[in-house]
């Protein structure tokens, strides 16, 4: 009975170890102990051959294998301990094998958690990084928008400040329409009753005095008339100037070529003995101030009329120029490809380039008036036409080689329908 | 009717040539003139100086000014046009203006007609004297005031 007690307890305290090497080794001393003169040797491999060998194994591991020696003296009792004690010693290498497997499993659990934990937390580390970026971007995108507020409260306090800019100088534009107005009024009222009684008085002299005054007197009186009279077309060119440039001025399509030929004919009329030869482009169209280019043409038309005066085979033509010429003689600047340029031209007396710039002054002339007729305001107003309508109005010339005028209307483009 | 004419005209230069232009062309009637708005409708209402003129007896014409002391001639016109012995004598503007809008507004004022005095004085001449044979002796005036 001891045998039991000492295998009992031996086997409690294998079950307490933790290496597999040291419980078997100690199993198997304590074998040869209890049962001397029996002996215990352990293998690897089963031993081949008739010899006898107990398996230390489970139905599904196996440990290792036990060869005894001198087996054969054992009481049945002890044979029966010592299998007994074997498969006890193989469920405690099995629980220690499963034991050992669940702190492997455990530990790589473990390894695994903590990896998790570590990703984790340089997700969360992350997280963080992205919060403070996007409350960095809040905060910027708050002082943008505060920035963006000042910028647009200044706008509107700008928009403000013009629009009242705007009105101030509206009223002033107004105020100075009116007084304008008032003084071409007050011109076209006051300047020419003294003119009227100059030239009256003048003629009541020479009617009644006639036979008392001598020649040279008649002539004086004469040219006090002339003077009054010529006063009083300047006066009225003066008044139309300043008329066209207030003037209300409406765009429709107009037919440029039928109002060239009005115009012609009208000059003809008025001139019956004059030989001209007008050539005009046909269908000319544009977009303008009817009434208003009906006044340039007529002075251009009329200029050309006068200036080719001298010349018996005189020749005038109107039509619109290809842009590469008119480019050639536009001053720089005032040439836009998308607009029509229109042009007069004649052969006449022409002008010196020297003094184009002079051309479309108000009062200015570049000729006598005993060589040709005029107040000098006929081109200071197509120049202001023309600009009304946001177009230029240009001019070359050479001295009796005759001067072309060229001149666009602006903002729209005049249309050019081809002749069917 | 007498064959008064009634001249309103400030500009003692264009008085006397008109005077002087109607007087050459024989045109005997008489011709009070009135230097300001005020005076014109005096004699056109019988007031003031003309207290006690007999009304009914209105100019042949009236050949008025528009620039005027005092009253201008928009305003005469207006005034005399709302009275019932003068609403329907015949007035002629005679003015230096040349502006569209006297013209308009004269006419919308019921004016007979609107001259603009030339400068040249073979114009003026020549307007002034067509103007006293036009409303003098063509023209028909309208029935008197009764």
């Amino acid at each position: 009975m001891n045998a039991t007690n000492d295998l009992f307890l031996l086997l409690l305290n294998l079950s307490q170890m933790r290496s597999q090497v040291s419980i078997t080794k100690l199993f198997v001393e304590c074998l040869d102990a209890l049962f001397a003169p029996a002996s215990f040797r352990l293998v690897d491999q089963k031993p081949t051959g008739d010899e006898p060998c107990f398996t230390i194994g489970t139905r599904t591991t196996v440990y290792s294998y036990l060869v005894p020696t001198m087996v054969e003296h054992l009481t049945d009792e002890h044979q029966t301990l010592l299998h007994n004690a074997i498969q006890m010693l193989a469920v405690i290498l099995e629980r220690l094998e499963l034991e050992q497997q669940l702190d492997t499993d455990k530990s790589a659990v473990e390894h695994l958690a903590s990896e998790r934990l570590e990703k984790l937390e340089a997700a969360l580390c992350e997280l963080q990084q992205s919060r403070n970026a996007s409350i960095n971007l809040v905060e910027d995108l708050t002082l943008e928008i505060n920035d963006r507020k000042l910028a647009e409260a200044e706008i509107r306090h700008l928009n403000q400040t013009l629009e009242e800019r705007v009105a101030e100088r509206t009223t002033q534009l107004a105020t100075a329409n009116q007084e304008l107005e008032a003084f071409s009024y007050s011109v076209s009222h006051d300047l020419r009753a003294p003119l009227r009684a100059m030239d009256g008085f003048s003629a009541a002299l020479l009617e009644d005095c006639t036979d008392a005054l001598d020649a040279s007197s008649l002539d004086h009186l004469r040219r006090i008339r002339a003077g009054s009279q010529r006063m009083a077309v300047l006066i009225d060119d003066l008044l139309n100037l300043s008329r066209e440039s207030r003037a209300e001025m409406r765009r429709e399509p107009v037919d440029v070529t039928a109002l060239v030929e009005k115009i012609a004919a009208d000059l003809q009329l008025a001139n019956p003995d004059r030989q001209i030869e007008l050539v005009t482009a046909p269908a000319m169209t544009a977009d303008a101030d009817a009434r208003m280019l009906r006044v340039v043409l007529t002075n251009l038309l009329g200029n050309a009329w006068k200036f080719s005066s001298h010349r018996d085979d005189a020749r005038i033509e109107v039509g619109t120029a290809p842009p590469e010429t008119a480019a050639l003689f536009a001053p720089a600047g005032l040439w836009n490809p998308k607009s029509t340029v229109f042009f007069v031209r004649d052969n006449g007396a022409g002008f010196d380039m020297a003094y184009a710039g002079k051309l479309f002054g108000a009062f200015q002339r570049l000729h006598s008036q005993q060589e040709f007729e005029g107040t000098g305001i006929g081109l200071a107003l197509v120049q202001r036409i023309i600009r009304r309508h946001g177009g230029h109005v240009w001019a070359s010339g050479k001295v009796n080689e005759g001067a072309t005028f060229f001149f666009t209307l602006g903002r729209s483009e005049p249309r050019i329908t081809p002749q069917t | 009717m007498n064959k008064t004419i009634l001249l309103v005209e400030d500009n003692a230069d264009d008085e006397a040539l008109i005077l002087r232009v109607l007087r050459k062309h024989n045109i005997a009637n008489e011709i009070v003139v009135a230097r300001d708005g005020v005076a014109a409708l005096d004699y056109l209402l019988g007031t003031g100086p003309y207290a006690g003129r007999d009304i009914r007896q209105q100019p042949q014409v009236v050949l008025l000014d528009l620039k005027l002391p005092k009253i201008d001639g928009l305003e005469v016109l207006r005034r005399l046009r709302a009275e019932l012995p003068t609403a329907q004598v015949p007035v002629v503007i005679l003015t230096s203006s040349s502006e569209e809008e006297d013209r308009l507004k004269s006419y919308a004022l019921k004016a007979n007609s609107y001259v603009r005095k030339p400068v040249d004085f073979n114009q003026f001449t020549e307007a002034v004297r067509q103007l006293g044979i036009y409303w003098l002796l063509l023209n028909e005036p309208p029935p008197p005031v009764t």
